[in-house]
């Protein structure tokens, strides 16, 4: 469980049980690597959010998931079967929202679209998908080629929990809808995970969208795991600090390695510190600074913080 | 949803019927744009002769089945694209997120393009007949007199026994030459089409590779190529027409015109083998091809 990160975060999520791992994983496009021996842990049951900048190969992971590229190196493993060996059975287990919103058939009317899928799901329930379709008011008799990107992305959210499979990949599941939609979106979303068990893994680089639903997050940056915890771990250790400091005032050894983001005035200082709140308190009255206020980071600022880290390595 | 239920991936029965009907619904326009060719075609009869057979003194009210392999061919040719239209055949396609073996997927998709390939070459073959017969004095298939060339020193001297008249009606198997044609042709063309990222290259590449060895070998006069050439025109030749046109050679009689005879009559075993040689080539490949899909 005491598992870091060169950054200082935890990977370890502990002994499971875990809807997906992944060991060591390693993906790489010609001379880039997209993923760098990657080692995550989504919990069985989990909202697991996958944060990142573009291109820090989180749609590559969902990928690999799916066995739509394949790996270099490591191991995968999804509700216990391996892609790789068994790509139909990890597919049929997953509901999934790809990146892109290309569905594919432009000819195809909506409701032929469904019910091209509907055949591929032995799990298909056609009432939840008929409810879902009222819900995001979708037309079945309107060609795919006439939907607009967020009309588009609702049929592929359809497609994707429709089946109800015991596991969601959802690559930025809210590109391209607008408030009301997106809003709609988390609403069902969130109804699903209350009927079904779940286990859902969110990819976006926008975490206030979803924070509603999240309870586990992963930072991934240039195809590394920065870190992955709980939410309430990270939401408890990860504070924002403001202190008044004596003039010319120099923070000690303490807080290597623990200061995620600083801004610095002549006698007041706003820091984001990882650590236990009163071990960073006591570190900052041992360094002569009085704090005057601890305050709590959304999941958004967490994350952004950890991302935008400099010296995270 | 249980958990006996989880994970349940659909029976290759119902994947193959679904792709059967996307493929359908993929290339319905090019199909019903045939159907009304034909349609049009039996209403509008006078354009039967355009089907008449190609052989010189052969009439042009007789169905030669042989004339349709290349129709067969140019279709087959261009059916990979409606089959694979809205996949994309190397990236993230819907195709592959479904939950079946990519590379059986494949396969179930390039079987569904060959079942709707067939249906329109049995449609167009039937409607062509339907034409022939309504024509007076059409017939399906050829009952002709052919002249066969057993010496072609002697033929183009004017030596009677040189030559004799074969009387020749169109055999059983060249009613299934459209078939065949059509079939290796798709087979070889979705083998491109589903194995090459760029499959345009490749055929342009074979082109030009194609060229340089014909200009080499005219040029420097290398034999083995020509001769090389001609057996692989001759097995194409074979495939599409039962050899209507590798079996003939130019022969000019003193104080005559260049007229082509024939060397030999096609023949079931000639064609047999040919046919099945390339359809063996085109199934080897498409299977190849699809494997270049597989999931590990």
């Amino acid at each position: 469980m005491n598992a870091t990160t060169t950054a200082g975060l935890p990977v370890d999520l502990g002994s499971g049980p875990f809807a997906v791992t992944t060991g060591g994983l390693v993906k790489r496009y010609g001379s880039v690597t997209a993923l760098d021996h990657l080692d995550l842990q989504i919990p069985d049951g989990a909202v697991y959010v996958l944060v990142g900048p573009n291109g820090a190969g989180k749609s590559t992971l969902i990928r690999l998931l799916m066995d739509l590229v394949r790996r270099d190196a490591g191991s995968v493993d999804v509700l216990g079967v391996d892609p790789r060996l068994r790509g139909a059975e990890a597919r049929a287990l997953v509901g999934y929202v790809p990146e892109g919103h290309d569905l594919g058939y432009p000819w195809m009317s909506v409701g032929r679209l469904l019910d091209h899928y509907r055949r591929y799901h032995p799990t298909w329930d056609d009432a939840y998908a008929s409810r879902l379709a009222a819900t995001y008011d979708l037309d079945p008799t309107r060609k795919c080629r006439q939907l607009s990107k967020g009309q588009r992305r609702r049929v592929q959210l359809l497609v994707a929990l429709a089946p109800r499979p015991p596991l969601l990949l959802l690559d930025e599941p809210t590109d391209g809808l607008d408030h009301v939609v997106r809003d709609a979106t988390l609403t069902v979303l969130s109804e699903h995970l209350t009927d079904s068990p779940t286990t859902v893994l969110i990819s976006t680089h926008r975490v206030y969208e979803v924070e509603r639903l999240v309870d586990h997050i992963g930072m991934l940056s240039g195809g590394r795991l920065l870190g992955q915890l709980p939410r309430d771990e990270l939401q408890g250790k990860l504070r924002r600090y403001s202190a008044d400091v004596p003039e010319g005032w120099k923070a000690t050894p303490d807080f290597a390695g623990r200061v995620i983001r600083r801004a610095d005035r002549s006698r007041e200082i706003d820091w984001t510190v990882w650590g236990e709140q009163d071990r960073v308190v006591d570190d900052f009255a041992r360094a002569g600074a009085t704090v005057r206020e601890v305050s709590p980071l959304s999941m958004d600022d967490a994350a952004t913080a950890l991302l935008s880290r400099k010296d995270v390595s | 949803m249980s958990t006996t239920t989880a994970g349940r991936t659909p029976t290759a029965r119902a994947a193959a019927v679904e792709q059967a009907r996307v493929v359908g619904l993929a290339v319905k326009w090019e199909v019903l744009a045939i159907c009304a060719l034909l349609a049009f075609g039996l209403v509008a009869i006078p354009i039967l002769e355009m089907f008449g057979a190609q052989v010189e003194g052969e009439p042009l009210t007789a169905l030669n089945p042989a004339d349709l392999g290349y129709v067969a061919m140019m279709l087959a040719l261009l059916t990979p694209l409606g089959v694979w239209r809205g996949e994309s055949r190397f990236g993230e396609s819907p195709l592959w997120t479904l939950p079946v073996d990519h590379a059986r997927h494949a396969r179930m998709k390039v079987a569904a393009g060959w079942l709707w390939l067939m249906t329109v070459v049995t449609v167009g073959l039937l409607a062509i007949c339907g034409m022939v017969l309504m024509v007076e004095d059409g017939t399906l298939g050829l009952d002709v007199t052919r002249t066969l060339v057993l010496d072609p020193a002697g033929a183009a001297a004017g030596q009677a026994d040189a030559v004799r008249n074969v009387v020749w009606s169109t055999p059983w198997w060249q009613w299934l030459i459209p078939f065949t044609a059509g079939t290796a042709t798709y087979l070889v063309a979705t083998a491109l089409w589903v194995g090459a990222k760029r499959p345009l290259w490749w055929v342009g590449g074979i082109w030009i590779c194609y060229l340089v060895f014909s200009v080499v070998a005219e040029e420097a006069g290398v034999a083995w190529i020509t001769a090389t050439f001609e057996a692989a025109y001759a097995t194409l030749d074979t495939l599409f027409t039962g050899g209507t046109d590798s079996l003939r050679m130019g022969i000019r009689p003193p104080n005559e015109q260049w007229t082509r005879m024939w060397t030999a009559m096609p023949g079931a075993g000639r064609w047999v083998a040919m046919t099945g040689g390339w359809i063996a080539v085109g199934l080897v490949a498409a299977w190849g091809a699809t494997k270049r899909h597989r999931e590990a």
